[in-house]
């Protein structure tokens, strides 16, 4: 760390920040027409936000006024402990209302909102002298252990798709066989981490894997939000230091990782470290330390999981340039006195370190026909030279019509806006809390690393797949692009609460408090297991009947007989968790379904099963009748699934 | 491990180190001796290797400073931005130690996968070593020599920092106490409470081998002839439950949706008693008397069967076109 002298002589002394709040208007007004030239919401939407975001920026830079006394509108001491007491009970009630209404239910996402309502506005609201850091911890902790375990405990089987090949195919592998080497051709033997933890913890605890990754990984997720707020306090006061950690911890993607548990979710945890670390190293006289606990956990995020070392690298990386641009602007003195780095440090070894680590493990991973890099490099060299274009974007579904539309079921436009409102609110904070940050006395190398960051991930994320590159699977980057996000958005939150009146923070942060954590955790990322809207968006969960006919269902289909055939996701169960080929139900241009072996459940005829149709996947509602109909045989029937046969394979 | 003196005079304890690294060889002497523990022992039991201890001794070796707030971050203004950062707070060393934790118990199992593959005892061995091994140097590192270069070092965390933001007050323990017990009891109604008795109803036939699946299923019956077909039950309810199977010859108009029974001829009807968890393979007799195209439809009641059985009263039914010539 060095400190330097201030520069007064540059040509964007003191302006970048309006220049960029310029430039955000001039990209919200280049992106807005695409607007007419697609469906998708997010194009429609984030170029608005950018600009709201900018201009606000810009009017309150102008005229509004500094250091509002916000004292009056502060909550009592009394007032601040009686919350946060309702606040537990209502952390305890969750608990009451998941198990008697079976799981996430509407009134568990009622209750769920209300007390993110509350703990928001404890952090947001109580005085100063009031606000006491480690009861409002201590809520959040417990908030997102209930969220998460109401989950996973009212849920049979496991959450997610990933996690039926990593906890019953790989982990179940290693724990039979005694050894990584029962994985040796799975990309997973170069990253086991996450294996290696639950089959230990599944020996030690003598029970199933499943329970034991619940019993560590699902307690650490809810902990590892308490990191946000540990970063977060090196340069921010205590109040936006505990509004960054709760945002953090109930944003949909986060909370998703925590109920559907897989290396991803470990790798979460690991990177959430290295952000602590790095941003440790700018506030420690002696780095030492740091600096080893940094490079413990990157060698641990190579070794669990290939997306989030690649995240992780990319946000060292971005670390890495910010100090390069500082370097570059103070040697040539072209930001003036914004330069300087009053507080500089050297990050590139851990860098450096890490992505040597990470390609030399890549080299010896196993992937495809070759090893992870070769199979990757030859991926994004066919993504660019065949799918890429503009606007090719992943989902778009094909138009249908007549039959066919009577079956195949579109998520309404409102439905589609609230499930990414949070996303919305956190991202238009950001844009605010980004020009905050290169305003001439927050401009730092801590700062732009941040914003390189998240701004880096934001392309990762919403612009590539403008393009059609998904061979980075952008969905695994939101969780950890909120981690810088949600410091962000709490750095725009603050400026803007210093900058209006009094009147216009208080209703502004009231309906924060009241709409973000509620529209966070309704969406469908949020509970994949049991989404808020369950026609819409699908449920990535078994129900019990569900689960018993999979198990069922594949002993009986005799081998070499035609394919099965049933509905998207649940197809996955069959293939992931007990290895039988199962293919998409194939759609015909009258809505019917023709399979000689198909299995029917009721989820089809009332949930957001999706079904083939030519090369796609639309999302479908189908009676019973129309998959198990006509003349095919019932030879399976529980509660909720059909199994049956057309009169041709019998 | 009992204690250091530090350059200031005072004794630094290392009492949670030896606790840490004690704790570890403990359980792991537990498990290699006693074996399988009951899951309701062993999960308290090995929670704190897996979660914290060992995670604890590393971090500690690694940063074993404490951090001492100063300045804008003391008492009197907790809510001034931190300047001061060497060394860990309790909160800090808290979730850090968590984290590394389970960072080092699968490296330990990585490392000795080369050597003695993925076993519990040898892993936890490896652990408890690196537990050791961590907990010593971090004691050193507290020692003299770490102190004079830093000097919130020299001793566990003794700072009040997270448990000074802790309401102690009437309103939060009391609230705190009545969630908790509400969680519990919450927790225990999951997973003690009645499991959906859930009924799995199938028509299979048996193999060379021995195994039932879902083919070779007699659909061309001669009139007058006896056929025989194997009916899977299983339940998944708490106690063993009585199931009645009937097998009826229907004689339907129209298809699919719209299809209707014109004539029903039940051919046979048996009673059997399903244990959970078991399946139960029954099998159905019947000798068809009228020809043409039929469905030979197999009924599950609960308990007895009505006289006229049929969809609407049965709990489950498996349907299967055949041909009686």
């Amino acid at each position: 760390m060095s400190n330097r002298a201030v520069r007064t002589d540059g040509w964007l002394d003191g302006r970048i920040d309006q220049i960029g709040a310029v430039a955000g208007l001039l990209l919200a007004a280049a992106l807005f027409p695409l607007r007419f030239l697609t469906e998708n919401l997010f194009i429609q939407v984030v170029p608005v936000l950018i600009g709201i975001g900018s201009g606000l920026y810009l009017v309150t830079a102008h005229f509004g006024r500094e250091d509002v006394a916000a004292v009056r509108w502060r909550l009592s001491d009394l007032a601040g402990r009686s919350l946060g007491g309702v606040t537990l009970l209502a952390v305890g009630s969750l608990g009451l209302v998941a198990t008697t209404t079976g799981g996430r239910s509407l009134p568990f996402f009622g209750l769920a909102s209300a007390v993110g309502a509350l703990i928001f506005v404890q952090v947001l609201f109580v005085r100063d002298s009031a606000l006491r850091p480690g009861s409002i911890v201590l809520q959040v902790v417990a908030f997102a252990l209930v969220v998460r375990f109401a989950a996973l405990a009212t849920t049979p089987g496991l959450i997610g798709v990933d996690s039926w090949t990593h906890v019953t195919e790989y982990a179940q592998a290693i724990r039979e066989g005694g050894s990584l080497a029962a994985i040796a051709d799975v990309k997973y033997v170069a990253a086991p981490l996450y294996h290696l933890l639950a089959v230990v913890a599944a020996e030690a605890f003598n029970t199933s894997i499943r329970l034991a990754v619940y019993a560590t990984l699902g307690l650490v997720m809810p902990l590892s939000v308490v990191l946000v707020y540990l970063t977060t306090r090196h340069f921010l006061p205590v109040r936006w230091s505990l509004f960054a950690m709760a945002t953090y911890a109930v944003a949909d993607h986060v909370v998703r990782w925590g109920v559907h548990l897989i290396p991803t979710s470990l790798g979460l945890v690991f990177f959430l470290v290295v952000v602590y670390g790095i941003t440790k190293l700018f506030f420690v006289d002696r780095e030492g330390s740091v600096f080893g606990l940094t490079i413990l956990v990157g060698v641990a995020v190579v070794l669990t999981h290939q997306i989030s070392a690649f995240v992780t690298l990319c946000f060292l990386a971005a670390a890495v340039a910010a100090q390069w641009v500082v370097w570059l602007a103070d040697r040539h003195g072209s930001l003036g006195r914004v330069t300087a780095g009053r507080e500089t440090t050297n990050v590139t070894p851990v860098f450096a370190l890490v992505c040597g680590l990470t390609v030399v493990n890549w080299a010896f991973t196993p992937y495809g026909s070759g090893t992870f890099i070769e199979t990757m490099v030859g991926s994004l060299r066919r993504a660019l030279d065949g799918s890429v274009g503009f606007l090719q974007l992943m989902g778009s579904e094909p138009a249908a019509g007549g039959a066919l539309a009577a079956v195949v079921t579109d998520v309404p436009k409102w439905v589609e806006f609230v499930d990414a409102l949070g996303f919305f609110l956190l991202l238009t904070a950001v844009v605010l809390g980004s020009l905050t940050l290169v305003r001439s006395d927050r401009f730092s190398q801590l700062s732009l690393t941040y914003v390189i960051a998240a701004a880096g991930m934001l392309v990762v994320v919403l612009g590539l797949p403008l393009f059609g590159l998904n061979l980075f699977l952008p969905g695994r980057w939101y969780a950890f692009m909120y981690a810088p996000m949600a410091i962000i958005a709490a750095i725009g939150v603050r400026y803007l609460s210093t900058r209006l009146s009094s009147r216009a923070v208080v209703a502004g942060l009231l309906v924060l408090a009241l709409v973000f954590p509620g529209a966070m955790l309704a969406s469908n990322k949020a509970a994949p297991g049991d989404p808020m809207f369950d026609e819409h968006y699908p449920r990535y969960s078994g129900t019990s009947s569900e689960l018993a006919a999979v198990e069922t269902v594949s002993a009986i289909h005799p081998d070499g007989a035609p394919a099965l055939q049933t509905d998207h996701p649940y197809r996955t169960l069959f293939t992931r968790w007990q290895g039988e080929e199962v293919e998409g139900l194939a759609l015909g241009e009258d809505g019917t379904v023709s399979a000689d072996a198909a299995v029917y459940r009721e989820y089809q005829t009332h949930g957001a099963a999706s079904a083939r149709y030519q090369d796609d996947w639309v999302q479908v509602q189908l009676q019973e009748s129309t998959v198990c109909g006509g003349e095919t045989a019932v030879l399976y029937a529980n509660e909720e699934v059909r199994y049956c046969q057309s009169p041709a394979a019998l | 491990m009992s204690g250091t003196t530090t350059t200031s005079g005072r004794v630094a304890s290392h009492t949670d180190l030896a606790v840490a690294a004690g704790y570890v060889v403990a359980v792991t002497a537990v498990l290699a001796l006693v074996g399988d523990l009951p899951t309701a022992v062993a999960v308290p039991l090995a929670l704190p290797v897996l979660l914290f201890a060992p995670g604890y001794a590393v971090v500690t070796a690694i940063a074993p400073a404490t951090a001492t707030p100063t300045g804008a971050d003391g008492p009197g203004d907790r809510l001034g931005v931190r300047q001061t950062h060497d060394g860990l707070s309790r909160l800090e060393r808290l979730v850090l130690s968590v984290v590394a934790s389970v960072a080092v118990v699968p490296l330990v199992a990585l490392a000795l996968d080369f050597v003695v593959g993925v076993t519990l005892v040898p892993v936890l061995a490896g652990v408890a070593a690196v537990t050791v091994v961590s907990a010593l140097v971090a004691a050193y590192r507290r020692g003299p020599g770490a102190a004079r270069g830093a000097g919130a070092a020299g001793g566990p965390a003794t700072d009040r920092s997270l448990l000074a933001g802790v309401p102690t007050d009437g309103i939060t323990l009391g609230c705190a106490a009545v969630a908790a017990l509400v969680l519990v009891g919450s927790a225990t109604m999951a997973v003690t409470g009645d499991q959906a008795a859930e009924t799995e109803f199938y028509l299979v036939t048996e193999t060379a081998d021995g195994e039932y699946e879902a083919s070779g299923y007699t659909t061309d019956l001669a009139d007058g002839e006896t056929a025989e077909y194997t009916l899977g039950i299983e339940q998944h309810s708490a106690q063993p439950r009585e199931y009645t199977v009937v097998a009826q010859l229907q004689e339907r108009s129209g298809a699919g949706a719209n299809a209707t029974v014109e004539s029903r001829e039940e051919l046979d009807r048996s009673s059997t008693t399903v244990r959970p968890g078991d399946a139960t393979m029954e099998t159905a007799t019947v000798t068809p008397t009228t020809t043409g195209e039929h469905t030979l439809a197999f009924f599950l009641y609960e308990g007895e069967a009505p006289a006229e059985p049929d969809r609407a009263s049965a709990h489950r039914v498996v349907p299967l076109p055949v041909e009686v010539t």
